[in-house]
């Protein structure tokens, strides 16, 4: 029963694409003359196609969240262009790109230290409304009752506080207020790593209903593959700042090129596979 | 060389028996409904037990519960028996001569647990040093044993770093060797890897095999991942809503779940590699409005 | 490294700057140290006037101000009217007395801040905390004049404490142990006045510090593995929350060096303060200067101290690479 969310969509443009992107740290500790690169990007070519579920994996250190804030406009790589509806937006100011903001959305892995614990939940969806002045009033706190809806949660909680929240309805949460401002691509980095089996089934599924909903584009990050094998369309393998592989999801699964693919692939499905065997009689 | 923790004494061959254990909180005069209802247990010397469940099962609150580590304002009942030695109610002094020593936990968040302030090869130090008197050089000496225990190559250079240099899964195998630097008899993992990488995670749990084959402490292992069971546990124990609802040989539990909450949680077990999708739509599992 | 020295320069172009400043300030209030004496009939305005010419009172602001900076390299700090001698001589005594009464009092008041901030959060929420949490509000609401009189008065009736001045009028004949008793007899009060006065700052800062650090999860970890509550509060926990602390040290020496100043003043204690004080109502000029730019002094030293030890003290910082 594979989900094939997209089979619908004929069109296949480029939504986001990333050429040549390059990001590097360097640290110096304050006494010392010692100082420490990092390439966290190397020279990442990437293209996010609408309507499909893109995946980025890798592992810790790679360089994917470096990537994702990149991409969500969140930094400034050192070099590369990155185009937005094949319009450029390389060298653009502040004030250019928060009228761009809105198209892309961003939903973070540790949901307790992206929402402000002391907004309640109806004022966390509201605040990128209001930042942009699309609306105020009666009207702020109507939409943000009927987003919480949207994404399963009960709007008589709207005055409670995020951390109130367990891990999965905060998750929920942040997802409502990325939704707010009717973007285009929702990008997720490791949004679901760290919850449990039950949580990440559900609040899939729930992206799976809005992306069908609301017709989203999904950046998904992370490193769990056989979380991405479910539901991605096309995969894009990150090792130490570069792109080892890329393709559409069987080509990925079944002729990795990469020998960084082939380890990841034969790790996840040797898990996989012992479970499945373990049990793979009667189960109900 | 510290001996291996002593044989079982008495005519109770459990190493650990956790009977009718209920944990409430209480506020003011009011209390919330039982984070644990009604959990019995059973942990023999040298095994490894996982405990799966969900978040908000309880599993937290069993595994600070055995150690006396709940917040003030936790009313428990029930007993839990260390070799006929009741830990509930025990005074202070006595549960920290335990805690350590006989049990020890190991927290979610590896590299939340250590001092962002002090040296590794401190932090493991004090461990030691809470239990036991020894001099300088031989602390020293006994904490890169530690060190290298855990595998990790280089111990003098992990032990002079601060947690912020190191990557998760060296953070990962410190806080296993502070678990273990008093040679303990049980040690309680409360979800270690769940922010790793998921082939560190694995490497992690090797680690806590062979560990538990050479230094014979057993593990009280718990997860909301049944896949990670598999390197791993004698026996399983499924915990749901505070109980504990099915409980069995791990090949049992897997190949033949009683219980629907197992059956399900179960078939949520990724099958990628198959071309299927475990998630359905319709699955029934609290996808209600929360 | 960097960062230190581009501080270092900082702070000369604010000791720079407060110099101009009070020299304008000085400007601005009318009279000057001669006006006194014009109303003195025996003193022709002849002899004003010369006088006023010889100290080059009358050149404009710009010039005196050049031949202050001379004065300040020449290691005279310019000259005192009243006193007759250059300012540093004054000076340099005056300091070294109101460095050793901040000094002490600072060290006291944080000895005694810590560990009752650290009690008070470790108890949360108890009668302790509350008596703590409402000594230290009644305390801050009361000025250090009453204090210090209090203790003076306490002093005087009970004959148990000298009153006034660093030591005893034949101090010199004594050995050095009764030399040192005597010295720190007059210290007490003048100390305890600054001590009682910052504690309730103090006391709040540590103990918000330590509820913060005291919630992390590291320290549950601790107590998991069977460490005693004292050594996790000293060892563990006052370590992480030191960093606040630190910058509050600084921060508080410049608060203690003005505080002394008044308290200075009241007890008698031989410092900047009663000079300042003197030279202000004798508009003694280069004198008020000069104290003001030695506490000027004392402050960025105290606050370039701090920022040294944070960085020096924090891990995080130092061994980033």
């Amino acid at each position: 029963m594979t989900v094939d969310p997209n089979t619908t969509r004929v069109e296949n443009h480029v939504l986001l694409r990333g050429v040549a992107l390059c990001k590097r740290y360097i640290q110096r500790a304050p006494f010392s003359r010692r100082k420490f690169t990092v390439d966290a990007v190397n020279n990442v070519d990437l293209e996010i196609q609408v309507g499909q579920i893109t995946a980025l994996v890798g592992e810790s250190g790679s360089g994917k969240s470096t990537l994702a804030s990149c991409l969500a406009l969140l930094e400034k790589p050192d070099s590369g262009q990155i185009f937005v509806e094949e319009q450029p937006v390389t060298g653009w100011g502040a004030r250019q790109l928060l009228a761009l903001r809105p198209r892309i959305q961003m939903v973070f892995q540790d949901s307790a230290g992206a929402l402000n614990p002391r907004f309640s939940a109806a004022r966390v969806i509201q605040e990128p409304l209001e930042v942009q002045g699309l609306s105020s009033g009666p009207e702020l706190r109507q939409r943000a009752c009927s987003l919480m809806e949207e994404v399963g949660l009960s709007p008589d909680r709207a005055d409670a506080s995020p951390l109130e929240f367990s891990g999965g309805q905060r998750q929920r949460l942040a997802i409502a207020r990325a939704l707010a401002l009717k973007p285009a691509l929702l990008i997720l980095d490791e949004s679901l790593s760290g919850l449990d089996l039950v949580t990440q089934a559900e609040i899939m599924n729930l992206l799976l209903d809005l992306q069908g909903r609301h017709e989203l584009t999904y950046l998904l990050i992370s490193h769990d593959l056989s979380m991405i094998g479910q539901v991605a369309d096309y995969i894009a393998v990150l090792q130490r700042g570069m792109v080892v592989e890329r393709g559409r999801r069987e080509q990925v699964f079944k002729r990795p090129q990469h020998e960084h693919t082939r380890e990841l692939l034969s790790f996840a499905r040797g898990l996989e596979v012992a479970f499945h065997s373990a049990g793979a009689e009667a189960r109900g | 060389m510290l001996p291996p923790p002593s044989p079982t004494q008495g005519t109770d061959s459990a190493l650990l028996r956790v009977a009718r254990l209920r944990v409430t909180y209480v506020d003011g005069g009011q209390s919330y409904s039982p984070a644990l209802r009604h959990v019995d247990l059973t942990i023999a010397a040298r095994e490894v037990v996982g405990i799966l469940g969900e978040s908000g099962c309880g599993k937290s609150t069993l595994a600070r519960a055995i150690l006396g580590l709940l917040p003030r304002n936790a009313r428990v009942e029930g007993s839990v028996q260390l070799r006929g030695v009741n830990l509930i109610g025990l005074p202070e002094p006595g549960l920290r001569c335990i805690r350590g020593a006989k049990i020890s936990l190991i927290h979610q968040e590896p590299g939340l647990s250590l001092s962002p302030v002090m040296r590794i090869g401190q932090q493991i130090a004090e461990v030691i040093r809470a239990h036991r008197r020894l001099g300088r050089n031989e602390l020293r000496n006994e904490v890169e044993r530690m060190l290298s225990e855990v595998r990790l190559s280089d111990p003098r250079r992990i032990s002079h770093s601060y947690p912020h240099q190191l990557s998760g899964g060296e953070l990962s195998r410190v806080v296993i060797a502070q678990a273990l630097a008093c040679r303990p008899d049980l040690v309680i993992a409360d979800e270690p890897t769940r922010s790793l990488d998921v082939r560190v995670q694995a490497e992690i749990l090797d680690l806590l095999r062979e560990l538990n084959h050479e230094v014979g402490t057993a593990i009280l292992f718990i997860t909301h991942n049944p896949t990670l069971f598999l390197r791993f546990a004698d026996r399983v124990v499924v915990m749901s809503d505070g109980e504990v609802v099915e409980e069995g040989s791990l090949s049992l539990v897997f190949r033949q779940p009683r219980h629907p909450y197992t059956q399900s949680l179960l078939r949520l077990v990724p099958n990628a590699f198959a071309g299927a999708a475990s998630w359905q739509k319709d699955t029934e599992l609290g996808c209600t409005a929360l | 490294m960097r960062y230190l020295l581009r501080r270092l320069l900082h702070s000369v172009y604010l000791l720079a700057g407060v110099s101009v400043l009070c020299f304008l300030f000085t400007d601005l209030a009318p009279g000057n140290f001669f006006d006194e004496m014009k109303l003195s009939p025996q003193i022709s305005p002849n002899t004003v006037a010369a006088l006023k010419t010889q100290y080059g009172l009358n050149r404009p602001l710009p010039v005196r101000y050049l031949l202050w900076v001379k004065s300040v390299v020449r290691g005279e700090w310019g000259f005192s009217f009243a006193y007759n001698s250059p300012v540093w001589d004054l000076l340099a005594v005056r300091a070294k007395n109101t460095l050793l009464l901040t000094g002490v009092a600072t060290i006291l008041a944080w000895l005694i801040a810590v560990p009752l901030g650290v009690g008070m959060a470790y108890w949360r929420g108890s009668w302790a905390d509350h008596l703590g949490m409402g000594g230290t509000s009644l305390l801050l609401s009361l000025p250090e004049l009453v204090l210090a009189l209090g203790l003076l008065y306490f002093a005087v009736r009970t004959h148990s404490l000298p009153v006034g001045g660093m030591s005893a009028l034949n101090g010199e004949s004594y050995t050095f142990l009764s030399r040192l008793r005597d010295r720190l007899a007059h210290l007490v009060i003048p100390v305890a006045t600054l001590v009682v006065g910052s504690l309730p700052l103090l006391v709040r800062h540590v103990r918000a510090s330590m509820i913060e650090v005291l919630d992390a999860p590291f320290i549950q970890a601790v107590r998991g593995h069977g460490v005693t509550a004292a050594r996790t509060l000293f060892v563990y926990a006052l370590p992480a929350a030191a960093n606040p602390l630190i910058s509050l040290l600084g921060f508080s020496v410049g608060g203690l060096l003005g505080a002394s100043l008044l308290v200075e003043v009241i007890v008698g204690w031989p410092g900047v303060g009663p000079l300042l004080l003197e030279a202000t109502m004798a508009r003694d000029l280069y004198i008020v200067i000069g104290a003001v730019m030695i506490s000027t002094l004392f402050m960025i030293a105290g606050n370039l101290l701090a920022d040294a030890a944070l960085i020096a003290l924090d891990p995080r910082v130092r061994t980033r690479a």
